[in-house]
Order: structure tokens, then C-alpha cells, then sequence
């Protein structure tokens, strides 16, 4: 019997060496392309977030429509600027690419190290509103999303959840039209200019609600994935405030 | 049989070795097979095809590898090498995917990585790749694979159907029978709906095929 523990060892060795190699190369040889699609991936989602871009149409300013000859990359290059900013809410300049700041990994460092990316839409190079990652936990998985704020950083101009493994059906109904439109228009602030951010409650919101600026309707059935985005929302826009509270200085 | 021996490609024998898991010997509907990924991914038709061809494209070439290498795979290790064969097939269809198809593969998230543990393909390399020559491995492979991916088009077509009134998501249900009352069935949306109609189909084909339970 020539299978001796030597030529056992001998044989696992080199399979495992092809199989690295194979995959090595495989994965050197589709990054970029894999890299440009998750960039893709994420102007979409905050040119949707800002509302320009419906469809898979990109919203003209000048025809002021939504027209199809221009792409994700065409869009987000006429409408969006972007920039990062630390802790305390000061634009940092140089060297850093704000749509390749991984906000998860953010998380792991030090306060005073960390930058938080935002997206400005512009319209004839005056900034109309800002969007900014919103992420947390649900009920099973950590949600991924964008919320656009108008001019006066208060009212919501749009949200989006687009990566998340709740219950379909009940959870992942935040990925829905209807869930996310009944954001549009919703205060962050309340009358004292406090971050009250917006929750969504359960059941219907009632009308004659005092908080009826910062609350949207639940999703039945899927209280705990509600609780979690009402978290994320208000955690991610607390992140912001430093440099949204700044903004709001300057516009008065 | 002798090595000189040639086989004709499309000999009886390969044919059957190809159609057999279409039907009789179904991974799916008669071994019970790989049902974790069936109910996964098959809220939706689209997912459901590209989980099909992955799962295929991943039983064809390890059976294809593995038979190549049957006579030298040392026995103590063949279940180890088996996995190598296999994970390494499943990651380059992942990243395939993600390079080219990125939507579907968004979708099916981790289920892709989880052909690895499906119960299908080690079963082939196990029960006929490991003792077969590569052509016949190849139609084996095929067969199982298709057998598969037929079971879970139809379930995801029933799904997509049912559950979201949507072939491919082009709506095919009417906005009329919605105002007449029609509502989707949110169940056909959840893991318990694609149990139903594999338990329907299983039925529908036992009937068709004369099955009867032995005592």
C-alpha cells in the first residue's frame, strides 16, 4: 500500500496549495470589479436616500424630471458632494474618500480618531440636503441604511434601509416604499431645537398625537425590529449632531 | 471492463446516470436533500434559477475534480479533501457573482457560502464520483444539479407567485383582483409556504410515478 502517512501529508499539502492559488488569483483578478460594484451599490442607495433618483431614473435638475440616459455613476456625479467629518463635527480635508469609510469599522477606533462620512445633494453648487448612514441592530441582523435631511438639518427628505436579514414579511417591511415614505416631511427636532429624533410606534400613529412630528406608523408583527431602527436612527443622528448643531449655527 | 474499452459519450448507460436523479432518484423530492437552501432562497424566482445553476456549476466540477483525482485521494482523508474540492468551487461562484451579479447574489447572501454544507453534493462525490470515471461523473453531476435547481424553480415560481403576485417581479396579477378583494398570501412569503408546496409537488410526483409506501 503506497498510501503511507508521508504521501497522505505529501497530498493534503498540495491541495491545499492549489486551492489557495486558484483562489488567490481569482479573487486578485475580480476585485475590482466586486469594489465597483459595492460602491455602485451604495450611490445608489444614497441617491435614493435624496431623493434624485427613482427607478433606476436620475432626477435633472435643469428638466426638472426624472430622465433615463444617466446612470448611478452619472448621478451621483452631478448631484452629490461628499465629505467626512470627526467627532466634534469638523470637515477633515485630505486624503480621506467618504464613500470608502466602512462605518462598522469606524466604531472599533478610538473617539477622537473616527470619521463620519456625509453626502450633500447640491443643486447648482448649493447644497440642498445631507445624508448620512444610518446603521444598528434590529431583531437579527445589523440594519444598513441612509437618511437624507433637508436644508434646515430638521425635516426629513428621505430614507432608505437596503441591507438587513430581518423577517420577510414582517421586518423587512422597513424595505418597503411604504414604510420608508411615511418618514418624508418628520422632524428630527422638537420646539427647543432638542434631538428627539422619530420613532415609529406601534400601530398607527394617533392623530391627535403632540408628538405627531416624530412619529411614523409601526409594522405589525415586528415591534422588535421597529425598536431597533428607532435606536439606530436616534444613535446614528446623535453621531452627527456636533456638526449638524454647527450648521444650523451659521444658517441663522 | 477494460481501460481500451471506449465508451461512447451518450451511451444508454450515461444517459440514465443523467436522467435518473430528474426523477426517480430526485436529490430533492425523494432524497430529501438540500431542503435548508430550498426553503431560503425561494421566496422569488430569480433567486431561485441562480441558486439552481450555482449549485449545479458547484456539483459538476467537484465531481468532475474529484473523479479525476479518485485514485489518488488517500482514504483516510478523503472526506477532508472532498471539502477542499467543494469550498473551493463554491467561493470562486461567489465571487463570480458578486463580480457579476451583484443584485442576486445581494440576495442570496450567505446561502451562496452555504452550498458548501449542502448535503447534495457531498452525497455525489461520496456515492458516485469517488468510484467513477470523470464523463459519467459529469452527467451525474448534471443531472442532480438540474434535478434540483427543476424542484426549486417551481417552488420559487409557486412562491413569487402566490406571495407577491409577481413572476421575475413583473406584476402578472391584475390590479383588478386586488380591488375585488384578492390579497397575496403573506405565508407563501415565509420559509413554512415553500414546505407546503414541496410537500404538494412530492405528492403530485409520488402520484404521477406510482409510488407506493412500503410496510
Amino acid at each position: 500500500m503506497r498510501q503511507t502517512n508521508a504521501y497522505t501529508f505529501i497530498f493534503i499539502i498540495i491541495t491545499a496549495i492549489v486551492a489557495a492559488l486558484v483562489l488567490a488569483v481569482t479573487s486578485q483578478s475580480l476585485k475590482e470589479k466586486q469594489q465597483f460594484n459595492v460602491e455602485t451599490d451604495m450611490k445608489k442607495n444614497i441617491l435614493i436616500a435624496v431623493g434624485v433618483m427613482k427607478e433606476e431614473k436620475c432626477f435633472d435638475n435643469e428638466q426638472n424630471k426624472f430622465i433615463e440616459n444617466c446612470d448611478v455613476i452619472c448621478c451621483y456625479k452631478k448631484n452629490i458632494k461628499s465629505f467626512a467629518i470627526d467627532s466634534n463635527g469638523k470637515v477633515k480635508d485630505g486624503g480621506i474618500v467618504p464613500e470608502r469609510i466602512n462605518p462598522v469599522k469606524e466604531m472599533e477606533k478610538p473617539k477622537d480618531q473616527r470619521s463620519y462620512p456625509v453626502f450633500a445633494r447640491k443643486i447648482n453648487g448649493k447644497i440642498d440636503s445631507y445624508c448620512i448612514p444610518i446603521i444598528g441592530k434590529g431583531l437579527w441582523s445589523t440594519i444598513f441604511g441612509y437618511i437624507a435631511l433637508g436644508n434646515d438639518l430638521n425635516t426629513v427628505k428621505g430614507i432608505t434601509f437596503y441591507k438587513h436579514a430581518e423577517t420577510p414579511g414582517l421586518g423587512a417591511e422597513i424595505e418597503k416604499e411604504w414604510f420608508q415614505k411615511n418618514y418624508i416631511g418628520k422632524k428630527i427636532l422638537n420646539k427647543n431645537n432638542e434631538l428627539v429624533s422619530i420613532t415609529a410606534v406601534k400601530g398607527k400613529v394617533n392623530p391627535g398625537s403632540p408628538n405627531i412630528e416624530h412619529e411614523v406608523d409601526g409594522i405589525s408583527g415586528a415591534t422588535l425590529t421597529a425598536r431597533g431602527v428607532n435606536k439606530l436612527l436616534k444613535d446614528s443622528l446623535l453621531k452627527y449632531e456636533p456638526y449638524f448643531k454647527s450648521l444650523r449655527e451659521e444658517k441663522k | 471492463m477494460s481501460v481500451s474499452e471506449k465508451e461512447p459519450i451518450l451511451s444508454a448507460k450515461n444517459r440514465k446516470t443523467f436522467k435518473q436523479p430528474l426523477n426517480e432518484t430526485n436529490p430533492l423530492t425523494i432524497q430529501v436533500l438540500g431542503i435548508c437552501s430550498a426553503l431560503a432562497v425561494t421566496s422569488q424566482l430569480k433567486p431561485s434559477l441562480v441558486m439552481g445553476i450555482a449549485v449545479t456549476t458547484v456539483i459538476v466540477f467537484s465531481n468532475l475534480t474529484v473523479s479525476v483525482i479518485r485514485n489518488l485521494i488517500p482514504n483516510k482523508i478523503r472526506i477532508i479533501v472532498e471539502m477542499t474540492v467543494v469550498a473551493t468551487m463554491v467561493i470562486l461562484v461567489d465571487q463570480i457573482l458578486k463580480a457579476y451579479a451583484y443584485e442576486v447574489s445581494k440576495q442570496l447572501s450567505i446561502f451562496v457560502g452555504l452550498i458548501i454544507t449542502n448535503c447534495i453534493v457531498l452525497g455525489r462525490l461520496e456515492a458516485f464520483a469517488l468510484g467513477n470515471k470523470p464523463i459519467p461523473s459529469i452527467f451525474d453531476g448534471l443531472g442532480n444539479g438540474l434535478g434540483y435547481a427543476f424542484v426549486l424553480a417551481i417552488v420559487g415560481f409557486c412562491r413569487e407567485l402566490f406571495g407577491s403576485g409577481k413572476i421575475l417581479g413583473f406584476q402578472v396579477v391584475p390590479q383588478s383582483l386586488y380591488d375585488a378583494g384578492y390579497l397575496n398570501n403573506g405565508l407563501m412569503m415565509l420559509a413554512p409556504g415553500a414546505f407546503i408546496i414541496l410537500g404538494l409537488f412530492i405528492w403530485v410526483q409520488r402520484t404521477l410515478n406510482g409510488y407506493v409506501e412500503e410496510d
